[in-house]
């Protein structure tokens, strides 16, 4: 029965059926063949996957950022990153980075972002002379910031899948790696633009064109503060928020009149499609990891675990490099849908604090998204860009490794993950 | 043969499900000699309260101790024993519950449903917690913002009570308290330690409102399917689980004002004069709204078997 | 038949976005309700629950259109273009037989909950499993509309789609 259930995973996997499929097609067709359960549980499972409040954040955060973009404000974000650090050395590499991180405090998807204000600058990085794979790497480096820094889509499916960790808290969390991260990509940036001599804008922006441009992308800055400043001060829940998120960017694009009936229609199109993209994977997930619980695999996987090491570092670090090889081969969501019930686990019975774990968790696979064979970042980029896959796969290396230095310090210093919310209140 | 026995508890053995539940592997495969292999599954691994109630229509598991909220979605008349300050102490609930009362509310849900009760064992005498002021008599709680479980009984209680009621799901509960969406919400001492809500509630008012349960069920089919020496130990070791589970949950719901004020709650005790005024404020309300739900057949019943207890 | 499709497709987007714009209207206004008339309803979170869940099973079809169902492409990529087209068609085929048989569960599975009620509205809890059929029933239509397509790798795009969007943010 495990053996169907991993290797036609796989089979459809290779063949290229879409990822929802594989885990629909592998867990039905082993819940019909190798047990003697009704069938009806895979239509109880695939409903009961999505049927969580906590999880229609997703929909919610997706509908706020395709209204911020239909708003104009995307591109209000990316003058200001310009005018605030364009003009120094890999001034435009170092604008994308930033523009990620202030993208990132309005969406939750390392795919939105890639698609989205990453891929401008990295044709405006193009036009500037920069190598147009190192561009594009780039742009796929720092669109893995969105789903660190909060709101985060990974975020929530973790916290609703775990005991003891609030959508709120893991939110929190994300803010310190979110920040190294960005950090860790401007030292490699700049490490690269000194050897290619990559330079920055001509002039410094004076003051007028920085406040200006402040000014104008201020209805986009402040809404990383209505989401977490809500949240914490208890107006409401990480759910509601997204909610309210979405609510202000649409007030936002009437006061702006930025909306034609066309536009606003075609924003809710759009992120109800994406919503159901995401939510099919989770529900189809959600049979693949119940047969995987109900053939007891974890539990085994657990006591194999177990039984090398009982110390904290060494079960996160084999927990980590697990994450990472899954990583490489599966996609985001479907990976931490499958590994939060598997490790989870054996991380809370090892004592490490569910919030580093979660942290560890997410992020790794999110550097997924940027390493072959299975970056779907990667592909996005290569899409938009017109890149070899080949070559914008090589010249994103120094900047993974320079993420996988952000995982290693999450790994080895809860701290990082577990001061701040422990500081607002959320620990174990 | 594969018994799938599930549970929403932590995988501790502090958690009275739990403890429970190892008890029943460890008596039952002992009791049928290995012919049975019992596989527990904690922590609503196979999933939540509603989907373990259809799973064991479904055959996905073959056993649960399940709360009474989710028993009720399935089998209306259920909801009965969420009838606000009924019971005077918890021998009083016990012998309803063990008594002819259970018997025929097990029987009549076993025909309804083809899920098989081998009784209840406590999920924790009820009581509200608050980040406000101390609450011990229904005005106190007028304007606060009382979280309930996301069902209208809950709705209707607290509103006769005076406080207004936010429906929040148990998952996201824990932030709702740390965030001060809501000013207090109502549990056993068990919940209230496991998930932490201590952290940021203040006070606790003992005013035991409802005493919840934990039914031990078993998909019926699975039970016709056994022979009858499995079948008898099935019935003597969900006992053995159920005494584990009740003294465990019993244990810490008599010691309530010890473990809550070690947690820094600060414990307000409710006399019988002040929780009359609750009863008098909360059961009429809730009590008309359970009869509108299932009609008066199985109230009635319950205020029999109350009243039979008093009278002997 | 050209028209149809144009009018199944409209249709089914208008479903979908109209579904999101009611949840979040309807959570969105509990916010409101609890700070400005200090009180919410119990019947929200199960609604919005269940009508999300509504949308998702909806839009799959739509998703499938727009090639928003990641796949990997490798395999596909390295055959020759005559086995790759097989190929294609194969998975055309898997999704169809995946889909057919969870319609199929899918209305057993409306029968099974219709007697049994939700926790907080009351309803027949088959109605919301409704989703299941449905969704998976539109999506064999669309599928079967759009299979040509998908085996050419010919997607439809929006406006958010990476290429479209590098022009219109020019
Ligand atoms: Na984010
Ligand atoms: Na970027």
């Amino acid at each position: 029965m495990t053996n169907t259930l991993i290797v036609l995973f796989f089979a459809t996997l290779v063949l290229g059926v879409p990822v929802a499929f594989t885990m629909g097609i592998a867990g039905l067709v082993t819940l019909v063949t190798g047990t003697s359960l009704n069938p009806l549980v895979a239509a109880q499972r695939m409903f009961a996957g999505i049927d969580s409040f906590p999880l229609m954040a997703v929909p919610f955060f997706i509908l706020a950022s395709e209204l911020m973009t239909a708003c104009g404000l995307t591109n209000a974000l990316l003058r200001f990153a310009n005018a605030l650090v364009g003009h120094v050395r890999g001034g435009l590499g170092h604008v994308n980075i930033l523009v990620s991180m202030l993208f990132a405090g309005i969406s939750g998807s390392a795919l939105a972002d890639a698609a989205g204000p990453s891929a401008i600058v990295m044709r405006m990085m193009r036009e500037a002379g920069y190598d147009k794979n190192y561009a594009g790497a780039l742009s796929a480096a720092t669109a893995t910031i969105g789903p660190i820094i909060p709101p985060s889509i990974l975020a929530v499916i973790y916290a609703i899948s775990t005991k003891g960790v609030t959508v709120a808290g893991l939110f929190l969390a994300g803010i310190v790696p979110g920040l190294l991260l960005g950090l860790s990509l401007a030292v490699a940036n700049h490490v690269v633009s000194v050897r290619h001599d990559y330079r920055g804008r001509d002039n410094r922006a004076d003051t007028g064109e920085l406040v200006q441009s402040a000014w104008l992308a201020l209805p986009a800055l402040v809404m990383p503060a209505i989401i977490l400043g809500g949240i914490l001060l208890g107006v409401f829940t990480p759910t509601e928020a997204g909610a309210v998120a979405s609510a202000y960017a649409l007030l936002l694009g009437f006061l702006l009149r930025r909306f034609s009936l066309s536009g606003l229609y075609g924003a809710f199109v759009r992120a109800a499609v994406i919503t159901s993209s995401v939510f099919l994977i989770v529900a189809m997930a959600s049979i693949f990891a119940w047969m995987l619980t109900y053939l007891q695999i974890p539990q085994e996987l657990a006591k194999a675990i177990a039984s090398i090491s009982q110390e904290k570092i060494v079960v996160l670090l084999i927990l980590a490099a697990f994450t990472l090889v899954c990583g490489f081969f599966i996609d985001t969501l479907p990976a931490l849908i499958i590994l939060t019930p598997v490790l989870g686990p054996i991380a809370a019975s090892a004592g490490i604090d569910p919030l580093q774990f979660g942290m560890m968790l997410v992020l790794n696979l999110t550097i997924g998204m940027i390493t072959p064979p299975v970056g779907p970042v990667l592909f996005v980029i290569s899409t938009v860009g017109r890149l070899k896959l080949e070559a914008l796969s090589r010249a994103v290396i120094p900047l993974l490794l320079a993420e996988l230095f952000v995982l290693l310090l999450v790994i080895l210093v809860p701290g990082i993950s577990t001061f701040v919310p422990n500081y607002f209140g959320f620990s174990n | 043969k594969e018994l799938k026995y599930a549970h929403f508890q932590s995988a501790d053995l502090s958690s009275p499900k739990h403890a429970a539940a190892l008890a029943f592997e460890s008596c039952f495969e002992g009791k049928t000699g290995g012919s049975i292999d019992v596989q527990v599954f904690p922590a609503s691994q196979l999933g939540g309260g509603s989907e373990i109630m259809e799973g064991l229509q479904l055959g996905a598991v073959q056993m649960a101790a399940i709360h009474d909220g989710p028993i009720s979605a399935i089998y209306k008349p259920f909801s009965v024993l969420a009838m606000p300050y009924l019971f005077d102490d918890q021998a009083m609930a016990w012998a309803v519950m063990d008594g002819e009362f259970g018997d025929a509310l097990a029987e009549d849900m076993r025909q309804k449903t083809g899920i098989r009760s081998f009784g209840v064992a406590d999920n924790g005498v009820r009581n509200f917690t608050n980040n406000v002021r101390p609450v011990d008599e229904p005005e106190d709680m007028a304007g606060m913002k009382m979280r309930v479980m996301t069902a209208p009984v809950w709705v209707t209680l607290v509103e006769s009570l005076g406080a207004s009621a936010t429906p929040v799901p148990w998952p996201e509960l824990p932030g709702a308290l740390a965030q001060g969406v809501v000013d207090g919400q109502e549990n056993g001492v068990t919940n209230i330690v496991n998930a932490s809500l201590y952290q940021h509630q203040k006070y606790v008012s003992l005013d035991g409102h409802v005493f919840s349960w934990h039914a031990y069920l078993m998909s019926d089919s699975f039970y016709e399917s056994l022979t009858d020496s499995e079948k008898t130990a099935v019935a003597q070791c969900a006992e053995i689980s159920k005494t584990i589970h009740r003294g465990m949950t019993a244990a810490q719901d008599a010691n309530a004002t010890a473990i809550l004020s070690e947690k820094g709650m600060e414990v307000v005790p409710v006399s019988p004069d002040q929780k009359a005024k609750f009863r008098a404020a909360a059961q009429p309300a809730v009590r008309e709204y359970i009869v509108g739900e299932i009609g008066a057949e199985w109230p009635d019943r319950l205020d029999a078997a109350v009243a039979a207890y008093r009278g002997e | 038949m050209e028209t149809f499709e144009k009018l199944f497709v409209a249709a089914n987007r208008a479903l979908v976005a109209g579904v999101l714009a009611l949840v979040f209207g309807i959570v969105f206004i509990n916010v409101l309700g609890r700070y400005g008339f200090g009180s919410s309803f119990a019947w929200v979170e199960e609604a919005a629950r269940h009508l999300m869940v509504l949308g998702a099973f909806c839009g799959a079809g739509l998703a499938l259109r727009e090639g928003r169902l990641v796949a990997i492409t490798l395999l596909a990529d390295m055959l020759p273009p005559r086995l790759s087209l097989a190929l294609k068609w194969l998975i055309v085929v898997v999704m169809a037989g995946f889909m057919g048989v969870m319609t199929w569960l899918g209305i057993e599975f409306v029968a099974f909950g219709w007697p049994k009620e939700t926790m907080s509205t009351g309803m027949p809890r088959g109605l919301p499993y409704v989703a299941i059929p449905l969704g998976c029933g539109l999506f064999l239509v669309h599928l079967a509309l759009f299979a040509r397509r998908f085996v050419a790798n010919d997607f439809v795009t929006d406006g958010s789609q990476p290429e479209d969007s590098r022009e219109s943010q020019a």
